[in-house]
């Protein structure tokens, strides 16, 4: 009944189809996902979905298998009835269209297809495939015309593929801007390998499709191709289709390569959004001592490491070298995560004085402009709950009142105005609390040497969405006017940039939580030989030692690594942070800049290096290295924008998008806008949208 | 499938006592090239030596970089399946895709083409799905 309900009115629209008039010639921003189910079944909606969640792209899905597709689903009048391009004020839904799979079987009916293709003609709408088989289908029904046709004919399956591009040159500066070409692309999924037909072979709408391949395996088969639909006594396509035969997911790093242009390509570069690449790296524990590995004992063993004035020098050197050697990086800098009280001279005193004979603090305040710094508390103290009973054990001391953990804070704001570092004010907004305590209850149970009958001491800890966090901690961080908290996203629900508001802090805001990624370069080496030991011992040794086989634990390691192995595995695992275009940082520790030979090497510079090397073999987009403030504003943006709903419509014959939102939106990112800011060669609008309606001209940057 | 059952270098590719990066490779390979090219650029009447000693350091150099860019996929592999191992929802998308290529191959024969490559692409996501 539906297939054939279906099929009427697509034949109808088949017949309006033949000369596509467009009265209004309008769209809104706004993407439709075509999925093959809900994104616990469907691995493309899974991979997308985030993608365009990241950069606050608005888009509806449709369930192929429990929705049908209609007239009143792709474009509306003013009324909200279903209407024709044709037809004065008809607006398109959508200005993007994009498959999770290339040919939808079994939820889409042929006259679905046709519905949607025939959107995408009369509303001049692209469509982006992120996966599937390259389809030829046509009507089970007499005459048999072809309903689905990419133009691509199977050539062979492989799972492990050194992709080339090969874009074409007239469109160079429409799609795949960012990528590095001149590298090969590892396809490590399965993908269907396909030839470009080019034959004669039409559609039922008298199309031809035409294949551009972008994407070829070493063999010169197609893996991703523009597909562009033309009619003889046309010169401009009537449809375009971009389409990857390569299983895509999001744990994929060649998904994380392309995703992207799915998006850009189906919007023709105009939509909400934006994506930036991001890279900051966090030195925790400036002025600390870290205690330090012994890989003699296997553990720590009382010695610890404190950075000197030579290690600060050398480390202005290795930034400027590390600046020098990757053109994507910029003006990178480091920012220093600092604890005062090592850097005064009597940290009990009133007033604090600046310890001006220590070489580091000297060192610091000399080289400050090459650096930036974040408020990590006066003492590094533990911000965790007390315990209850208030006398029973405990690995560490706690706070009993909010007052204290405000000095905490207030005293390293002190420090940071005694050293006249810069940023300050704008930096009282922010804090990262020593190893992120007081967002999680550790249950007094943090020194593995007064626990020996515990093998994992985290197995009691009681999560921020549990109730652990103290909220003595975020009363104090409310009262000191910090807006922004640390969390760490190895942990329970702190992956989550989100307002803590499941917690009382007598505020009437919230604080904004900020996570940070954490490395395997661990708090307490400051050498290769240190780390690839505690490494070993983490991943390895250790469960060898307990008698089990590391092989059969989850994410541990079958063999003992170099310490180039694991620079390449944390390379590549922070690479494909910076893909998912978050914003979060990487957090290591100061000891991690300790120089550890002649040539001034540091394991942090060793992972930076690793990180831009592994980075610019894939894209060319400069990184943005933003400092953490400006990270927690940025979030903030986003989330308020992402809270609203933003109408946008495109007006093609003007060129123009006219926006409003359901609420006052100050910073919302537009891509394509005239004015915006040049980034990968597209110009990225930051505007301001509230309920009146607002024209800005649209410009999609393909000249530049 | 576990994480660990790859492994990610052939030893013989490390570099004891080297800068440590991941340029290593493809740094000694430049090195040797230059270290030939000199070594014979003096010779007067060995313009064929020295040719044949380019060629052979091209190739140490080409052989050093896909040596470099095989180790890259590696590390990658180990990445895919360690960040896919720790994704709750995998072992349920494969098995729908795999259904779903079960229904696209039905599709190919109804259309009179070879379902094969399709089902061969079912019967691997259907493995995937156990395996996780």
């Amino acid at each position: 009944m539906k297939r054939k309900l279906l099929a009427a009115i697509a034949m109808l629209l088949t017949i309006i189809a033949v000369a596509p008039a467009h009265a209004d010639n309008a769209v809104k921003l706004r993407i439709l996902v075509v999925a093959t189910g809900e994104v616990a079944e469907d691995l493309g909606l899974a991979y997308i979905k985030p993608v365009l969640d990241e950069m606050g792209v608005p888009y509806v899905v449709l369930n192929a298998r429990t929705q049908d597709l209609t007239p009143a689903f792709l474009a509306a009048s003013s009324q909200g009835t279903a209407c024709k391009a044709e037809e004065a004020g008809c607006v398109g839904n959508y200005n993007g269209v994009i498959l999770t799979d290339a040919d939808l079987i079994p939820g889409f009916t042929p006259a679905e297809w046709d519905l949607l293709h025939n959107y995408e003609k009369n509303f001049r709408v692209r469509e982006a495939v992120l996966s599937g088989w390259p389809a030829t289908y046509a009507d089970p029904e007499p005459p048999h015309d072809i309903y689905l046709d990419y133009g691509l004919a199977y050539s062979s399956s492989g799972r492990n593929h050194d992709a080339r591009w090969t874009i074409p040159g007239r469109y160079s500066k429409e799609v795949f801007e960012y990528v590095n070409r001149n590298n090969p692309l590892p396809i490590t999924s399965l993908a269907f390998a396909t030839h470009p037909r080019n034959d004669m072979n039409h559609l039922k709408d008298g199309s031809i499709p035409y294949v551009e391949p972008l994407l070829r395996t070493g063999q010169g088969e197609a893996l991703l191709s523009i597909v562009r639909y033309m009619k003889p006594s046309q010169s401009a396509p009537v449809r375009e289709v971009l389409i990857s035969t390569v299983t895509n997911a999001s744990f994929l790093m060649h998904s994380k390569v392309l995703a992207y242009e799915f998006v850009n390509w189906a919007t023709q570069g105009v939509f909400i959004g934006a994506r930036f690449i991001h890279l900051a790296a966090h030195v925790d524990d400036l002025f600390r001592n870290n205690s330090q590995w012994n890989p003699a004992l296997d553990k720590e063993n009382g010695d610890t490491y404190r950075l000197t004035g030579a290690d600060i020098t050398n480390a202005v050197s290795k930034q400027a070298a590390l600046r020098a050697a990757h053109p994507t990086a910029g003006n990178f800098k480091l920012d220093f995560a600092f604890n005062g009280a090592g850097a005064v001279v009597n940290p009990q005193a009133m007033p604090l004085a600046a310890n001006w004979k220590d070489d580091l603090v000297a060192a610091i305040a000399a080289n400050k402009m090459h650096f930036r710094f974040i408020n990590h508390t006066f003492t590094h103290a533990d911000m965790d709950k007390s315990p209850v009973p208030a006398d029973a054990p405990c690995d560490y001391h706690t706070f009993t009142n909010a007052e204290a953990i405000r000095a905490e804070i207030t005293a390293n704001q002190n420090v940071w105005a005694l050293l006249d570092l810069p940023e300050r004010n704008e930096n009282n907004r922010v804090l990262i609390t020593g190893a992120h305590s007081g967002l999680k209850d550790q249950k007094c149970t943090d020194d593995p040497a007064l626990h020996p009958g515990m093998f994992n001491l985290q197995a009691d800890d009681i999560a921020f969405d549990a109730g652990g966090a103290n909220p003595l901690l975020l009363q104090a961080a409310a009262t000191a006017g910090v807006e922004y908290l640390a969390a760490d996203t190895s942990q329970k629900a702190q992956n989550v940039e989100q307002y803590i508001t499941q917690y009382e802090d007598g505020s009437k805001t919230d604080r904004l939580m900020l996570p940070r990624w954490p490395t395997d370069i661990f708090y307490n080496v400051t050498n290769p030989s240190q780390l690839e030991d505690e490494y070993n011992y983490l991943y390895y040794h250790k469960f060898i030692s307990a008698g089990q086989n590391p092989c059969e634990v989850p994410a541990m390691a079958c063999s003992p690594r170099s310490y180039r192995e694991i620079l390449v595995i944390e390379a590549d695992i922070a690479v494909r942070h910076m893909l998912s275009f978050s914003r979060w940082p990487h957090f290591f520790h100061q000891s991690n800049l300790a120089r550890y030979d002649e040539n001034g090497s540091t394991l942090q510079f060793d992972w930076l290096d690793a990180v831009f090397t592994e980075y610019e073999r894939l894209f060319t987009l400069p990184v943005k290295n933003l400092p953490y403030y400006e990270i927690g504003d940025r979030t903030a943006e986003s989330l308020n924008a992402r809270s609203a709903k933003i109408d946008a419509v495109w007006n093609r014959t003007t060129n123009r998008v006219t926006l409003s939102a359901n609420k006052a939106v100050p910073h919302l990112r537009v891509t394509g806008l005239f004015g915006g800011e040049i980034y990968g060669g597209q110009l990225i609008g930051n505007i301001s949208v509230d309920t009146k309606a607002t024209t800005y001209e649209i410009d999609r940057g393909l000249t530049r | 499938m576990n994480v660990g059952d790859l492994r990610i270098f052939v030893s013989s590719q490390e570099e004891p006592g080297g800068i440590p990066g991941i340029n290593g490779i493809r740094l000694n390979g430049i090195l040797l090239s230059l270290l030939l090219v000199f070594s014979f650029s003096g010779t007067g009447g060995a313009a064929g030596l020295a040719n044949a000693a380019a060629e052979k350091t091209d190739e140490t150099a080409k052989t050093a970089e896909q040596a470099e860019d095989e180790n890259q996929k590696k590390t990658q592999q180990v990445n895919d399946l360690k960040l896919r191992g720790h994704d709750s929802l995998f072992s349920e998308q494969a098995k729908s895709l795999a259904k779903g290529y079960r229904e696209t191959a039905k599709m190919i024969m109804e259309q009179g083409d070879d379902p094969k490559p399709v089902l061969d692409a079912a019967a691997y996501f259907e493995k995937q799905s156990e395996a996780f």
